[in-house]
């Protein structure tokens, strides 16, 4: 028995060690491999973005030589693709976000320039001379950051796939990332629209007068001060209770949120009889906190509350940009929050001009397969900065809900949502 | 010795066999007979497509068939009548399993988010929770990150979160539940588009920061 274990165990201590020793090849094996792959991937990335800054250089110079609308055209088309592309490759390399987001917005911006530039050539307005020179500093940009990463190429000195750590540490200073060209236009990503003022007005109210507004809300609770949020275009005083949030606009002293949690979690779609109590109790409410004339558009149930957005109205006309989400609690039919965000932001008198098209002229442009259900008028963002009144076609094809657009002026198809009918959501029709 | 031993391999074989089999064979489809809430959805869902006339009653009876079959029929699928994974899946709907319902959700992107939420900020108070959502999301509007949400969460060395694996945890209620308020607009920070753990974060660049509002552990900046 002594014997047999004193040649089991250094045999099995050999074994072990063969196989450990085995096993670290594989590892090491395995690891080199693997960082093979992300090196390679990271080169082959990283040369992508040199191509592509090369190739929306081309096309930038190229604009600067067409004389056609449908070349140009074509032109913006494929810089806004490469510049989607970019930003892109540009997120799965490990870099500096303290350093790159300069360049991050300057490529979003060309690609979202291009983009506005070709929804201009489409409606007939042709490039002006501010564009012109615009597309020239761009390209200017572009040829010289191609030259950058390519010397960088060159020099193998390129960001690597692994490390994951340096995202907030910067190296450059503020005036390296701000030496971009600036661009002046209207798109979801320019300067003016990530920047834009809300339409909010009254005098700014300290603390102690938005707590009596917020106390207003809701008399029977205790409110303690979280404090000023210095918002990006909205200051709010924010406060909280028992299971409660409350943000009163420091400007006006208009409420910005309220939010408590449900009693229940029921998910499951209401029935006809609920929906509409559910809907009386947003609507009562609304009323009495002196909201008037807003009209629901969507709900959504989940975790004991349904979710209804209300959009403010004014002679008929919905004003989708001037949203309230109103939360209601499924089990006791009581208001639990309300989100006028959307509301606060835009909410105004609006100029609304008298359309051009009956309901007629406009349902010609709508396409004769859809099953129309209803027909109203409705101001909708068209950019940041401009809303458009359009007639609003609600109504089915094959089976699938659309919401179209129509241009109350000019007849021509402003936008089309497809309504995603899922187990949560329901359109109000 | 050795027979127990082949014994235990092969039950344990059977056992992972049995493991990955049940969830699949056990999926309730839903036929003529079924009743209870997924009827009901079924039900709602044909007749708001125009396929079912009757009223929504949450019992699978011939009506219901008849309508399934007029929708399997108009959608290209086999017309039996019996709603199983195919026809649940072009009607939109998920189908509960015997052992455990499905998550609420069924869009990629809230579970997603809420996985990210999960991970960066389970423990924080519910409001929070929502912010971190909500940083996430404005970030896909700003100019200065990647504009998806996947983009986003995954944006090499951006969440702590990603880079150790965490996201992949299941999330909970109320992670799905603060996702899905942060998609319908709630944003808490007011715009914010990072936040730190004034504890933890070593970085001078996100220091430099004017912090707009503090929830729990997080500080949050524009």
């Amino acid at each position: 028995m002594k014997k047999s274990l004193m040649i089991f165990i250094p045999l099995l201590l050999t074994v072990a060690l063969a196989c450990a020793l085995v096993w670290a090849v594989i590892a090491t094996n395995r690891a080199d491999k693997s960082e093979l792959i992300l090196s390679n991937n990271a080169k082959s990335i990283y040369q992508q973005i040199h191509d592509n800054l090369n190739d929306i250089d081309t096309n930038l110079k190229k604009c600067g030589v067409a004389t056609t609308n449908e070349r140009q055209i074509m032109l913006f088309a494929d810089v806004w693709r490469l510049a989607n592309e970019t930003t892109t490759a540009l997120s799965q390399i490990s870099a500096s976000h303290a350093d790159d987001y300069g360049l991050q917005q300057f490529i979003v911006r060309v690609g979202d320039y291009c983009h506005s530039l070709m929804e201009q050539l489409l409606n007939g307005t042709e490039l002006s001379d501010t564009d012109r020179k615009q597309l020239e500093s761009l390209q200017k940009k572009c040829n010289e950051l191609a030259t950058e990463v390519r010397t960088n190429i060159e020099n193998e000195e390129y960001p690597t796939i692994g490390g994951d750590e340096n995202f907030y540490e910067g190296t450059k200073d503020e005036s390296e990332i701000t030496d971009y060209p600036r661009l002046i236009y209207d798109g979801p990503f320019s300067e003016s629209n990530e920047n834009m003022a809300s339409y909010l007005e009254g005098e700014d109210i300290d603390e102690a007068a938005a707590q009596a507004i917020a106390q207003q809300w809701f008399p029977d609770k205790e409110l303690t001060s979280n404090g000023l949020c210095k918002g990006k275009s909205i200051e709010s005083w924010d406060f909280q209770g028992e299971n409660l949030d409350v943000s009163i606009t420091k400007k006006g002293g208009q409420m910005l949120y309220f939010m408590s949690q449900p009693t229940g979690d029921k998910s499951d779609p209401p029935s006809n009889d609920e929906t509409d109590r559910l809907h009386a109790a947003a609507e009562k409410f609304l009323q009495e906190k002196g909201y008037n004339n807003m009209k629901p558009s969507y709900a959504q149930y989940y975790n004991g509350a349904v979710v209804l957005n209300y959009a403010a109205t004014q002679d008929g006309v919905i004003l989708y940009s001037d949203l309230i989400k109103v939360y209601v609690d499924r089990d006791t039919q009581q208001v639990i929050g309300i989100d006028a965000r959307s509301y606060v932001f835009s909410h105004r008198e609006r100029k609304l001009d008298t359309p051009a098209l009956t309901k007629d002229d406009a349902a010609k442009k709508v396409t004769q397969k859809m099953t129309v259900n209803s027909v109203e008028l409705a101001l909708i963002p068209k950019t940041a900065q401009t809303e458009v009144l359009c007639y609003e076609f609600k109504g089915t094809q094959h089976n699938t809900f659309f919401i179209v657009y129509i241009n109350a002026q000019t007849g021509s198809e402003e936008q089309i949502f497809e309504v995603i009918n899922s187990e949560e959501g329901d359109l109000v029709v | 010795m050795k027979a127990s031993k082949r014994v235990r391999c092969l039950l344990v074989a059977v056992l992972i066999l049995l493991m990955v089999l049940i969830p699949q064979s056990s999926l309730a489809a839903l036929k003529r007979g079924s009743t209870g809430e997924e009827v009901k959805t079924l039900q709602r869902k044909l007749k708001q497509w125009g396929y079912y006339t009757g009223v929504v009653d949450g019992i699978f009876g011939s009506g219901t068939e008849n309508a399934v079959k007029y929708f399997q029929r108009t959608n290209g699928l086999t017309a039996d009548g019996i709603v199983g994974n195919a026809t649940a899946k072009a009607l939109g709907m998920t189908l509960s399993t015997s052992s455990q319902t499905t998550s609420s959700s069924n869009s990629s992107d809230v579970y997603l988010l809420a996985q990210c939420i999960y991970g960066e900020a389970r423990g924080e108070p519910y409001k929070g929770q929502v912010a971190v959502g909500a940083v996430i999301l404005n970030r896909v509007k700003s100019s200065k990150f990647p504009s998806s949400i996947a983009g986003v969460i995954y944006q090499r060395g951006a969440f702590d979160v990603v880079s150790d694996g965490q996201i992949n945890l299941a999330p909970n209620d109320t992670a799905i539940k603060a996702a899905k308020d942060a998609m319908n607009g709630w944003d808490p920070t007011g715009g914010c588009m990072y936040y730190y753990n004034p504890a933890t974060a070593t970085s001078s660049w996100i220091w430099s920061k004017t912090v707009t509002l503090t929830i729990g552990r997080h500080s949050f900046c524009l």
